[in-house]
């Protein structure tokens, strides 16, 4: 047996994780070596370490793909692009989150220690090519994200939400890990690219066993993502948790998810296209349908935009469906496509994917930095935290963080002239060039429907008189940053989506496609 | 029927019936000892597999290390209220529902395996010193990496958080 | 060990054990007979090392102690056994009975299971293991486990206490136990208990406590790791006469209680013989390099002397660790429990991480300097051998003059003045 020598082509591509890494261990010494009253330098490492590997990550980003670590992890444009996502994501929470932790009296290292090692995590996530690599870079962002939950005890919801999240954690990772000790057992390897062959056969000479352990996964990602009918946690899970770690979740946790989605099935569905795209498309029709029918009577705007956020995990899946081609028969297609051939309009699906990914990252941390000031955080106030009234009268009392919440929700919503707009079109538009017309259809149906509850709102910002004795919040310079940063990237990339757009069609894109 | 054949029916009827007593005994200690079982007698499965490094890691880290916490947990916790009644409802029904499938999809998986050993990869790699120390070492700290530097990450970020969780107020 | 066997059946009988029809009998009946004579050897151990701690506790508290059973007594352990034998074995109504019936025999399982690997002298062993290590510190955790069942089957807070506090203080201490171990497996390159003495010499320079400053202050911080997995004082807070009773056997009696001090006592062969392979050179024998060593091997003709000596100079060191043991126990108070704690999380982990870090260093640097000579014992004319002659002399020296100029400082300061005359 020969040994692989290890070289420095290999470190390169974990390079922003392994900033994020030090970062966090800066954070952590720093807890132990410099006790000032003052904790501000806690964010800016966190911030610096986060622009920092999304840097890195970025200058890397146009390289070709290729294989490192002997085939456990590939970097291609896509787990490039997918870092600097989650990069930005992570600078805009904790920008959020210095402002939300110096109001309440918690702002320690190990708060932002434990972001940076999920941003780590899911930076790896995004380029791990094989099943015990993925499985353990999908633990360290569960892991931390756990703890970040807990991190704010204040009354039952934190600890309840934790809890949950814990437990329906842990049993989603063992379905996972199920399924890919079926995986081996079926294929003997646990690389995914060597894992085609063997499961091409298998689907022939075991199906059972087989579609079983591809399901046991798909379930195991479908719980990260929160997709119907594995969404069962995340409502109250948001809730519960500190807001800048819901938007960490919302941003991050699910960028990073669905780049796991995209790597695993890529490979996996080559071996049955047809059924694995049929499954995906039954989870984004379920999940775009229930996440917004759902988000409808919500009046807990963090409630809300956590039913949002499974929606928006639906309009994903939809995007991961539109890489395979479609079985071909049923309401679900319009125009037959050839069976067989791998990821048809790949480029066009990946552009989608990923441009939604930037516009659901932008969007969401804006939305819950504004709902991050405006909750009342006295202790135990319970569900009224986040209620629709907080909002009422906004734009008289704060007009910009208004006009910023509108634009946030116009995004969400996938209203022009935002970026949820471009991102929603070429969803779309990537799913009906590979036939799946229906699902395309009942999505614009859906996200109307979403239209009522986002507007709701606007509507309460600006036609709604301010209540009387309504606390004006401060003054708070960090959130106000990432609200202008957000509110500038949504118009932005909405109206000249070109040059980003340009980058994510480029070819080679996904490691293993021409 | 070899040595080695009749061992494994012996390890592995043990350790399905420990596991099941894990979940169905009615005493948090009793289910925690029929754990220690079950880690045994999986240990024994991996010995007769040549794995002999995973064997006695899993004696050493499950059955020692973890199974002394559980035990401790057991012991601070005093669980001596009764279990609530079991209720039925539609949640519970749509699960069992749920959970008898899953039992039938993977039973009916594993209900006609292939009587040829499957094309394993790496099954002409094994040697002498497959299982070894030494060979297992040399693996992880090569070709595996990657996922073994993740570990320590995943490591490092638990026990943070478990400090992090255990803090009485933040 | 089958191998052992058919050469045994062949130098012997002349015959070929593999075409017998029921070898598997013989396999089977040979396997029985070790272990039996292995848990004998362990319990007769046990018994003896009673009867010399409550000698030696005499002797160090003026009293006479037990004297009268055998010869000194040394056949007291027998009539102490057969008088726990005989007892009523009690089992509290209140208790989890199925566990507290259980509970002494995981403590017995851990305890003889250790006797499968530890070494005996040159190639005495009841097998090896190329995770040799590994699994002794496996296996011993199941006497944790046993005594925390114990605690909580007995339903008595003395019990409770006891076992809490075991389980806290063994899993504790086996974190900078792995570590400081992990020195000299460092140093030796495996962790086959015999490769790890084969890895020493017989002279004490030759011995990892005293090849590198690591090792020196591992083998000092490991020892005391040892005390505490094995409940004896300073750390023997689960029993902790004065405050719990007696711990986490409060509620014992009959022989089951007698299993709890077997496995005490017996571990204490453990444990020191544990500390000699890893730090003291084990079975190595002075005078007999490894060059002669591997000759006679090589010849197929190893002494027949060479075993029993080899076994003696083990058994002598094992002997005198117990010793020290024994001694250290009637010497030292018992610490407190945060006290416990703070030891080992604050002071033993940090400095082992510090020292598996710096012997790996000190191993590569090693490589560096003397290429494939870096490993094994050195002769003393070889540049690595005068290192350790060295370092020996440094170590070896320092302490013993500081520890003399201390004593005599003391006699001078109090105006005391050295008794030998009761010896």
């Amino acid at each position: 047996m020969t040994l692989p020598d290890l070289t420095a082509a290999d470190l390169q591509p974990v390079l922003p994780a392994l900033v994020l890494a030090a970062g966090a261990s800066v954070l952590l010494l720093s807890e132990v070596f410099l006790t000032t009253a003052s904790r501000s330098h806690l964010a800016l490492i966190a911030l610096g370490s986060s622009v920092l590997a999304g840097g890195v990550a970025l200058a890397t980003a146009f390289e070709p793909a290729h294989a490192v670590f002997q085939g456990l992890a590939v970097q291609d444009p896509f787990s490039s692009f997918v870092t600097v996502v989650v990069c930005l994501g992570l600078a805009g929470v904790v920008l959020l989150s210095a402002d939300f932790l110096k109001q309440r009296q918690a702002e320690r290292g190990e708060y932002y220690a434990l972001m940076l090692f999920a941003a780590a995590g899911m930076s790896l996530l995004a380029m791990s090519a094989e099943l015990i690599t993925l499985f353990i870079n999908l633990e360290v962002l569960s892991v931390s994200t756990y703890a970040l939950t807990a991190f704010l005890r204040r009354g039952p919801r934190p600890a309840e939400a934790a809890f949950k999240y814990f437990i329906l954690g842990a049993f989603s990772a063992a379905l996972f890990l199920y399924g890919s000790a079926l995986l081996y057992g079926v294929t003997g390897t646990t690389r995914l690219a060597d894992m085609v062959g063997p499961l091409r056969t298998a689907m022939h000479t075991q199906p059972w066993l087989a579609t079983c352990a591809l399901a046991l996964v798909a379930a195991g990602f479908a719980f990260k993502v929160a997709a119907v009918p594995f969404h069962m946690w995340a409502p109250d899970v948001y809730e519960g948790a500190p807001t800048p770690v819901t938007a960490l979740m919302s941003a991050g946790v699910k960028a990073a998810a669905f780049a796991g989605l995209v790597r695993v099935f890529l490979f996996l569905g080559r071996a049955d296209p047809e059924v694995v795209a049929l499954a995906l498309s039954a989870l984004a029709v379920l999940t775009m349908v229930g996440g917004n029918l759902l988000a409808l009577p919500q009046r807990n705007v963090k409630r809300m935009l956590a039913y949002s956020s499974i929606a928006h995990a639906g309009y994903l899946l939809l995007g991961v469906a539109a890489l395979f081609p479609h079985p071909g028969t049923g309401v679900l297609a319009a125009t037959p496509l050839m069976l067989g051939s791998p990821a048809v309009n790949s480029a066009d699906a990946y552009k989608g994917i990923l441009f939604y990914l930037l516009a659901y990252t932008v969007s969401s941390v804006g939305a819950f930095g504004v709902l991050s000031v405006l909750e009342r955080h006295a202790d135990g106030d319970g569900a009224t935290a986040w209620d629709l009234d907080r909002f009422s009268g906004l734009a008289q009392r704060r007009p910009g963080w208004a006009v910023a919440m509108a634009a946030f929700m116009l995004s969400l919503a996938g209203i022009p002239p935002t970026v949820g707009f471009m991102g929603k079109l070429l969803v779309f538009r990537a799913a009906v060039d590979s036939g799946l017309l229906g699902l395309a259809i009942i999505g614009v149906l859906a996200s109307a429907a979403g239209a009522y509850y986002y507007l709701r709102i606007v509507v309460y910002m600006f036609m709604r008189p301010a209540p009387a004795e309504g606390v004006l919040p401060e003054k708070y310079w960090a959130t106000e940053l990432a609200l202008v940063a957000s509110a500038v990237a949504v118009v932005a990339l909405g109206v000249l989506p070109g040059r980003v757009a340009d980058w994510l069609s480029q070819s080679g894109m996904f490691f293993g496609t021409r | 029927m070899s040595a080695e054949a009749l061992l494994f029916y012996v390890f592995a009827l043990c350790t399905v019936v420990s596991a099941g007593a894990v979940v169905l005994a009615r005493g948090p200690m009793t289910s925690a000892m029929s754990l220690v079982a079950t880690f045994f007698f999986l240990a024994g499965v991996y010995a007769l597999l040549w794995a002999h490094t995973i064997a006695v890691l899993q004696v050493l880290v499950y059955a020692g290390a973890i199974m002394v916490l559980f035990l401790f947990v057991i012991m601070l916790l005093s669980m001596t209220e009764p279990e609530p009644a079991m209720k039925l409802n539609v949640a519970r029904v749509v699960g069992a529902l749920s959970a008898v499938g899953l039992g039938a999809a993977l039973i009916a998986s594993f209900w006609k395996l292939p009587t040829q050993p499957m094309g394993w990869a790496e099954d002409s790699a094994r040697a002498a010193a497959f299982g070894t120390l030494k060979t297992v070492g040399e693996i992880i700290y090569t070709r595996y990496l990657l996922p073994f530097e993740s570990v320590s990450l995943l490591l490092l970020a638990a026990i943070v958080g478990a400090v992090v969780v255990a803090k009485p107020r933040i | 060990m089958q191998e052992t066997l058919d050469r045994l059946i062949r130098e012997v009988l002349h015959e070929d054990p593999q075409v017998w029809a029921g070898s598997w009998v013989v396999y089977a009946a040979a396997l029985l007979a070790v272990g039996f004579g292995l848990t004998v050897f362990g319990a007769l151990v046990a018994g003896l090392t009673s009867w010399w701690e409550r000698r030696i506790a005499a002797r160090m508290q003026s009293r006479i102690g037990p004297n009268r059973v055998g010869p000194q007594g040394t056949l007291q352990f027998l009539a102490d056994a057969l008088k726990l034998i005989v007892k009523e074995d009690l089992v509290p109504p209140e208790s989890d009975q199925m566990l507290f019936r259980i509970a002494p025999y995981f403590v017995m399982t851990g305890f003889a299971l250790t006797f499968v690997v530890l070494p005996f002298g040159y190639h005495l062993s009841a097998t090896r293991m190329n995770v040799g290590l590994f699994y002794l510190i496996a296996v011993t955790a199941l006497v944790v486990v046993g005594i925390m069942l114990s605690g909580w089957a007995s339903n008595s807070k003395w019990a409770l206490f006891g076992g809490m506090r075991a389980a806290a203080q063994v899993v504790s201490y086996e974190i900078p136990g792995g570590m400081l171990a992990l020195v000299p497996i460092l140093m030796a390159g495996s962790l086959d208990l015999h490769e790890i003495i084969r890895a020493q010499g017989g002279f004490p320079w030759d011995w990892f406590v005293f090849q590198t400053p690591w090792g020196f202050i591992a083998f000092f911080l490991f020892f005391a790791t040892q005390l505490a997995e094995g409940n004896r004082t300073p750390f023997d807070l689960p029993e902790a006469e004065s405050e719990l009773v007696a711990g986490y056997m409060t509620e014992y009696s009959g022989i089951r209680f007698g299993y709890y001090f077997l496995a005490e006592w017996g571990n204490l062969w453990v444990m020191s013989a544990v500390i000699s392979t890893l730090f003291l050179g084990g079975w190595q024998v002075p005078f007999v390099s490894a060059e002669t060593l591997a000759g006679w091997e090589a010849a197929g003709t190893v002494p027949v002397a060479f075993y029993g000596v080899s076994t003696a100079v083990f058994v002598t060191k094992v002997v005198v660790l117990m010793n020290v043991i024994i001694w250290v126990r009637w010497t030292l108070p018992r610490i407190r429990v945060d006290q416990m704690m703070s030891v080992c999380w604050k002071y033993l982990v940090p400095i082992g991480m510090g020292l598996v870090l710096l012997a790996a260093l000190t191993e590569v640097l090693s490589f560096q300097l003397f290429g494939d000579a870096a490993k094994g014992p050195a002769p003393l004319g070889t540049p690595r051998g005068a290192l350790h002659l060295a370092f020996f002399a440094v170590a070896g020296a320092v302490p013993t003059v500081l520890f003399f100029r201390k004593i005599f400082r003391n006699i001078r300061l109090t105006g005391d003045r050295i008794d030998l005359t009761n010896w």
